[in-house]
């Protein structure tokens, strides 16, 4: 969660990084599941929700959250560049570019490999807004390939450097030889 | 001399882009300094004008990048 929210706020992407599922510090990652899914959307998305705890403070507080957050700050910096150095962890400009590289540690030996190469197809749709995030993500989990997925899922990066030539990493076209291990 | 570094599987495909590119970054030191790394593309016939017109470039530094280029293409 905490990746997220901060990667959200500096209106960053995340760097994508393929492990060879070895942790690091063991223990499940905190958003896993369902539970991880719901806490991720509480902390992301922009909603308005009610103080829950009465007394504490008053009922009409709103909690904003990061998207919220995030649209705030970039239409600010928009109106007035020099609030720009007042908040420098916040990109107003991004380069496309970046967006589609994932880099995955080797296995035996000492080398790191990178690629651009596109593993979850053309995103269908990009928005203007961060609130929009959550809807936009579930609108490109409906139209997305499967094979797709399983490629991602199964065939990812880090197979390319696990140091068993029977597996391989393949992009997101490779429809044909799925069956092929 | 030759050294396999490691060894990277890798399906090219026929739905490549222009500028789509596969790096890797080598974090060991290699010795001596003129050493030869060789890159073995195993890949189906299809997708071998993709690796005809791919550019292969190296570097030490990160910022000055030499052209190499591809050598030896053999058929099974």
């Amino acid at each position: 969660m905490a990746d997220n929210y901060f990667t959200i706020l500096g209106n960053q992407v995340p760097e994508i990084w393929f492990d060879h599922g070895i942790e690091l510090g063991g223990g499940v990652p905190f958003t896993v599941g369902q539970q991880g899914h719901e806490h991720n959307q509480r902390h992301i998305v922009s909603t308005y929700i009610l103080n829950p705890r009465p007394g504490y403070c008053d009922y009409t507080t709103f909690q904003k959250r990061a998207c919220t957050y995030l649209d705030r700050l970039v239409s600010i910096m928009h109106v007035n560049s020099q609030l720009m150095e007042a908040h420098p962890f916040v990109r107003a400009t991004t380069n496309i570019a970046q967006w589609y590289i994932n880099r995955t540690p080797c296995l035996t030996s000492l080398c790191l490999l990178e690629t651009n190469v596109h593993l979850l197809g053309d995103q269908p749709h990009r928005g203007h807004v961060a609130a929009d995030l959550v809807a936009r993500e579930e609108e490109y989990s409906r139209v997305m390939d499967p094979s797709t997925v399983f490629n991602y899922s199964y065939y990812s990066l880090s197979r390319a450097v696990d140091g068993i030539p029977a597996t391989e990493f393949r992009g997101f076209f490779r429809k044909l030889n799925i069956t092929h291990v | 001399m030759s050294e396999t570094v490691n060894r990277i599987t890798s399906q090219l495909t026929a739905a490549a882009r222009r500028g789509e590119y596969i790096m890797l970054d080598v974090l060991s030191a290699i010795f001596p300094q003129d050493a030869e790394i060789e890159l073995v593309f195993l890949i189906p016939r299809t997708s071998e004008q993709i690796l005809r017109k791919s550019v292969f470039q190296s570097s030490v530094d990160g910022e000055y990048w030499v052209r190499r280029s591809l050598e030896y293409v053999f058929h099974t």
